[in-house]
This record gives structure tokens, C-alpha cells and sequence, in this order.
């Protein structure tokens, strides 16, 4: 510490971070860990003003039970036939999307002759990063671990929907939803990739503050907050998704034009019912698809815009409800449209419900 | 509280804080990747692509012009065309890290449902169960004729309507996302489908090259449930995979919708089990071509050669695929 300039930034950064923690001092009521913002972000009430427990509640319960029915109803009838020996897994199929990296320690000791490896593996865009619990080369785990797994998934989603041992939980379906999603991937679609980014979101956050045998087990009085990270990364997650798919639609000629709905209508693989069989003369079914092409193309590039002012943000988001409710009427695309609503779950003022119903009840 | 706990708590807070500073910054740059590239070859073409014909006159078409005009003693900034130190500086870097996170953390980014363009064509896998030695390969040994010898059949997807006018499809997704990775797409311009082409063929073998395991467990899959539910039936010597192409019609104009050089083209004219739409309104029936072959008797060498043999519709021949 001869330097002293060493010494002069060494206090400098000591003020800042106790003035950091002065001001920052945690909200006793709020469940979990907050963000440690740093001045002008602390004033941002977006980002720093705790939220009610029951919005992310919803979001844990929506979720776990929509995964639970895909779980009971796609995955475990065909479970052998996606993941197990003979199936569509078999002979290496998707080996190419698990390749281990150059780098990766074949054995524990190896560690920390790794390490240095592993940033080099980062840094080169040829390597793969995708990972699965369930993977093995060439020839897929035998059909009493691919169920095993999946028995463990089912229990440990009725313990999300329930909010049971919710953090442990939350992880191992994070980690059993990837595990199956890398080593079959030709089986899923966007739907299944937001529900990963969901499950992702809830590991690390206390999703079981609020509606779970966790909370009643507490005994916590009174309501109970939560930091509202998990909540604004999400919304900008689908805000994200909306308005990339807003800007690649700009480009496409069929959303120009108002052919697309008509064109996706007509395909026959994944249609809810055959375009012909619509009433009505086929240039007016026609006609008919071109106001809502033009009405999402519109509403997805603009999205951002929609969002800043209140009034226009809640219609703009009723809309994209509606949307998805019609995608679910209309076109057969599996959880998707489930998944997707998940995302306005936490939206919706849960507390004023929850608060409502608690005033209503007779001992209240 | 002591103070460790304090301490811990503290830097448990920080990281969490530079997290999800650290996701926004991933979740920004990463869906901005996604969509620069295709806006940046817009953009270009809008401004120093070709100038819009100038029998057409209208407010867009004028902005083009003059837009044109402005830039017209210029090039294009190496920006535009993929290169220069902004790519190579921060653009691959940033590609390269965020793929990586979103491969890792399960939260990939590209986002196009449906966009930019819509298949105006519907492929569907098809199974071709045959027990004779037609088309077979000389480095195979010849099977013994099956005594009695089912005649060829051909088993429809799951998920194929039996009648397209009137269908409600309700489950089935994941397998249909599986198949949708095993067919080739055909081009058929106002319903014409000529599959002796090298397009088609090279459609064909793209296909087969890309998922030639995947082609082989669906194969394998769907004979299985066939002779599970045949029990008397012999092996089959060749299983096929054909692909069932329709067509869906330009969209119709005012009425009466003018259907004038909307047939089949030559190659398929005698194969048309029905007439094309559009009227009454109904899909192009592209008909039914070979994708892929497995011998169920005559497996492969895998060392060398993939599981399925790739067809030619140009010299009309099942060929091995090497690896």
C-alpha cells in the first residue's frame, strides 16, 4: 500500500460502498434477496419497488401445471419412443447437439487444469454449451432411468404447483425440462423454449412466498413483497419476443401483402380445422385474415411504443392475451399458446384478488 | 444479524444485481443479433439496391427514388456489408458469448414465428413398406422372395387428414414437429411440381445428409407399430420414406375466383388422383416422391455409411450415403 494512489482509490471505493449500503437497506418484509442498485437506478420504481408475492405465485403455479399436463400427456406415453434405446434418440441422433467441449474435465481431479480451458472453449464460436443430465453417447439411457426421471419430474412439479420444498423443487424441474428439451430437441418448439426460460427465472427467484405450504409453514403475518426482477426480465422477455418477430415479419412479403394468416390457415399439418371447411366463400375467408395479419404485424413491430403509456399498454396487452387465445383456437401447436399466456400471469393484479377474497371471508 | 451473515448477505445481493444487470444486457444484445442482420440487408437494398420500376409511381416508390438519388455517388458503408471493425470487433465476440449463455442457461433467442415468410407448401412423411428386390443395390445381397409376397403399401402419417375439407386436429404436436425435420420442401410455382429436377434432388440431399439417424429411427418406428398391429405379415425387404406434397393455392381474388393456369404441370398430370384447386377451393395434390430407403435385411455398414440410402429422382436410384 506504498502507492497512493492504491491507497486513494482504495477509500474511495470503501465510501462509495458504504454509502452504497446505507442506502440500501433491505425492506424487512420482502422475502428473498433485493438488488443492490447503485444511486440513480434506486429512484427507479420499475426496478427497485418490491411487488406483491401473490404475481409470482401465479406464474409458479400456471407453469408447473401446464408442464404437469404436457409431462402426463405427451412425454410420459411416449417417453421410450423420445428419449429411450430404439427410439427417435437412438444411433446418436442428436449427439451433434450435445458434443462434449474440448476442454470439459473427464474426471473430478481434473478441475483446475480445466478451468483456463474452459474460457478458451467460451470464447471459440465453434463449441456447444448445451447440456443434458440425461445424455449419452450413441445410445440413449435405458427406459427404467428415462422414466425414473421423468416420475421425478412429475413429483417434483406437484411440489412447484403446491409449494413444497419450492426452491429444490423449482431446480430440479429446470434442470429435468433442459435435460429432456437437449437430447430430443427435434420434438420441440417456442413454446417449450419459454417454458425454459420460465423455469429458469423461478429457480432463482422465491416463487414460494406467497400461495405455498412453504408460506403456511412460515407463518410469515401480514402480505408478503418480493424484488421484482424476475418479473421485469420476463416482461422485457416477451417484449423481446414480440417485436424481434415484429421485425423479421416486416421483411416477409406474405405480412405485407396480408397473405400470411391465409397461408398458415391453409397448412393442412398444423391447422385446427381445414381452411376449406370455414363457411363462407373462400375470397371472403380470405379477405376475412388479411385485418388481423396487418393488426399483429402492426401490434408486434410497435410494441415497444404501445407499452410506454398506461391506458394504450393494458389494451395492447389484452390483445396479445386475445392472440394468443385465437392461436390456440385456430392452429394446433401443442403448449404453446399456454406457455406463452404464462407470461401475463404476473400481470395481472393477483393481490387485490387475494386481498379481496381474504376481506370477504367471515373471520377476516 | 452477525456480521458474516451481513457480509455474505451483501455480496449475495451484489452478484444477484450484476445477474440481472448482466441478463438485460444478454436479453438486448442478443435479440438485437437476431434482427440486425436481416434489417441490415433491407436497409441496404432499400438504399443502394436496384431502383423500383419506374412504370410504378407511388408515395413509397418516390421516397425510394430520391433516397437513391441522394446516395447514388456513394458505396455502401462496410458496415452494411457485413464487415469493418464493428463486426469484427464487437459483432462476432457478442454472437459468439451470447449463444453460448442462452446454449447453457436453456434460453435461446431467435425469435421469427412465422416470419418472415409462410410455406406455401405441406409436406408430409409417408412410409413405403415393399417385399420384393426392385431398385436393389449391388452391394447387398439379394433377399429371398417372401412366399406369400404382400404387395407394396404405403403407410399415411398420423397426423395426414383423411379428408382435408374437414378435419380438427387436436394432438399429435411433438410428432409432428419430429416428421417436419424429415421432409424436404417442394418449390411449386402456381401448383407445378417437377420432380426430375437437380433442385429437387438437391433438396433431397441435404435432407437425407442432415438427419439421416432421425430418418432411420422414424423408419424403424413406424415398421415396428405396423407389424406389431400385422403379426402374420413377413419382414419387409425395403422400408421407404416418401414425402406427400400439397400445395395451398394463391389467395383468391373477387368472385368468380379465376382458376386459369392454376393446373398440374406435365410431370404429374397422369399421377393426379384429383383435380387442383382453386375451385372449388382445394390444395394442389403434388403427389408422392421418394426420399430415403432402409433395408431392414441389409444393414448398412455404419462405420462408413449412414443408416439410409438417399434417392435420386433425377437418375431414379437409391444411392448410399457416406459419412
Amino acid at each position: 500500500m506504498e502507492n497512493p494512489r492504491v491507497v486513494g482509490l482504495t477509500l474511495l471505493l470503501l465510501s462509495i460502498w458504504k454509502r452504497l449500503l446505507s442506502s440500501q437497506r433491505e425492506n424487512p418484509r420482502v422475502v428473498g434477496l433485493t438488488l443492490l442498485l447503485p444511486w440513480p437506478l434506486t429512484r427507479w420504481r420499475w426496478l427497485a419497488r418490491p411487488v406483491r408475492a401473490e404475481r409470482l405465485a401465479a406464474l409458479r403455479i400456471g407453469i408447473a401445471l401446464w408442464l404437469l399436463l404436457d409431462v402426463l400427456t405427451t412425454y410420459l406415453p411416449n417417453g421410450n419412443l423420445f428419449f429411450g434405446p430404439d427410439g427417435f434418440a437412438e444411433g446418436g441422433a442428436f449427439d451433434y447437439n450435445i458434443k462434449p467441449l474440448p476442454h470439459w474435465p473427464a474426471r473430478l481431479r481434473e478441475v483446475p487444469d480445466s478451468a483456463p480451458g474452459l474460457v478458451e472453449d467460451w470464447k471459440k464460436p465453434t463449441t456447444r454449451w448445451y447440456w443434458s443430465l440425461l445424455y449419452q453417447k450413441e445410445h440413449p439411457y435405458d427406459s427404467q432411468i428415462i422414466y425414473l426421471a421423468m416420475a421425478v419430474w412429475v413429483v417434483a412439479l406437484a411440489g412447484l404447483v403446491c409449494g413444497f420444498c419450492t426452491r429444490l423443487n423449482a431446480v430440479v424441474v429446470w434442470m429435468l425440462s433442459t435435460s429432456f428439451a437437449n437430447i430430443n430437441p427435434n420434438i420441440d418448439n417456442a413454446g417449450d423454449l419459454v417454458r425454459g426460460i420460465i423455469l429458469f427465472y423461478l429457480m432463482l427467484c422465491p416463487c414460494g412466498a406467497a400461495w405455498s405450504v412453504d408460506a403456511w409453514l412460515r407463518k410469515r403475518p401480514g402480505p408478503v413483497v418480493v424484488s421484482p426482477w424476475v418479473l421485469r426480465l420476463l416482461f422485457v422477455q416477451m417484449v423481446c419476443i414480440y417485436w424481434c418477430n415484429g421485425l423479421h415479419k416486416i421483411t416477409g412479403e406474405d405480412w405485407q401483402t396480408g397473405r400470411a394468416l391465409y397461408f398458415v390457415l391453409g397448412d393442412l399439418t398444423l391447422a385446427r380445422f381445414s381452411y376449406a371447411s370455414f363457411p363462407g366463400p373462400p375470397w371472403l375467408v380470405y379477405e376475412l385474415t388479411r385485418l388481423p395479419t396487418w393488426f399483429v404485424l402492426t401490434w408486434e413491430a410497435t410494441l415497444p411504443l404501445l407499452l410506454i403509456w398506461r391506458p394504450v399498454r393494458n389494451v395492447a396487452l389484452v390483445f396479445g392475451a386475445l392472440f394468443h387465445v385465437g392461436i390456440w383456437a385456430t392452429m394446433e401447436l401443442g403448449f404453446f399458446p399456454p406457455y406463452m399466456l404464462c407470461l401475463y400471469l404476473p400481470l395481472l393484479p393477483w393481490e387485490k384478488w387475494a386481498d379481496r377474497w381474504t376481506a370477504g371471508k367471515p373471520n377476516a | 444479524m452477525s456480521i458474516l451473515v451481513k457480509v455474505l448477505r451483501t455480496v449475495a445481493r451484489l452478484a444477484l444485481t450484476l445477474f440481472v444487470l448482466g441478463q438485460l444486457v444478454f436479453l438486448v444484445s442478443s435479440n438485437f443479433l437476431g434482427v440486425e442482420k436481416p434489417l441490415r440487408t433491407e436497409l441496404k437494398n432499400f438504399v443502394w439496391g436496384d431502383p423500383p420500376p419506374e412504370d410504378v409511381d407511388t408515395v413509397w416508390t418516390g421516397f425510394k427514388r430520391s433516397v437513391q438519388q441522394s446516395v447514388k455517388d456513394s458505396p455502401a458503408p462496410e458496415y452494411f456489408e457485413g464487415t469493418g471493425p464493428i463486426h469484427e470487433t464487437y459483432y462476432d465476440k457478442t454472437t459468439t458469448y451470447t449463444k453460448h449463455w442462452s446454449q447453457l442457461t436453456g434460453q435461446p433467442q431467435n425469435w421469427s414465428l412465422f416470419a418472415p415468410y409462410i410455406v406455401e407448401v405441406v409436406p408430409f412423411p409417408a412410409v413405403e413398406l415393399r417385399w420384393d428386390d426392385q431398385d436393389w443395390p449391388d452391394w447387398a445381397e439379394r433377399p429371398l422372395p417372401a412366399n406369400p409376397r404382400p404387395a407394396p403399401l404405403v403407410i399415411l402419417s398420423d397426423n395426414e387428414p383423411t379428408d382435408r375439407r374437414a378435419f380438427a386436429h387436436y394432438q399429435g404436436f411433438r410428432f409432428r414437429k419430429y416428421e417436419g425435420n424429415l421432409t424436404p420442401y417442394a418449390s411449386a410455382e402456381d401448383g407445378r411440381f417437377d420432380p426430375e429436377t437437380s433442385a429437387w434432388r438437391k433438396k433431397i440431399r441435404d435432407r437425407v445428409d442432415d438427419e439421416p439417424v432421425c430418418m432411420h429411427n422414424y423408419l424403424r418406428w413406424r415398421l415396428k407399430v405396423y407389424a406389431e398391429a400385422n403379426p402374420g405379415l413377413p419382414r419387409p425387404t425395403q422400408v421407404i420414406l416418401l414425402v406427400r406434397t400439397f400445395k395451398i393455392p394463391k389467395p383468391p381474388g373477387p368472385p368468380p375466383w379465376n382458376a386459369t393456369g392454376l393446373a398440374l404441370g406435365p410431370a404429374r398430370v397422369a399421377d393426379a388422383p384429383k383435380p387442383p384447386g382453386p375451385e372449388a377451393w382445394y390444395w394442389y395434390d403434388l403427389g408422392e416422391d421418394r426420399v430415403a430407403r432402409w433395408l431392414p435385411g441389409a444393414p448398412l455398414d455404419t462405420k462408413d455409411y449412414e443408416p439410409v440410402e438417399r434417392y435420386d429422382p433425377v437418375a431414379h436410384h437409391f444411392e448410399r450415403v457416406g459419412k
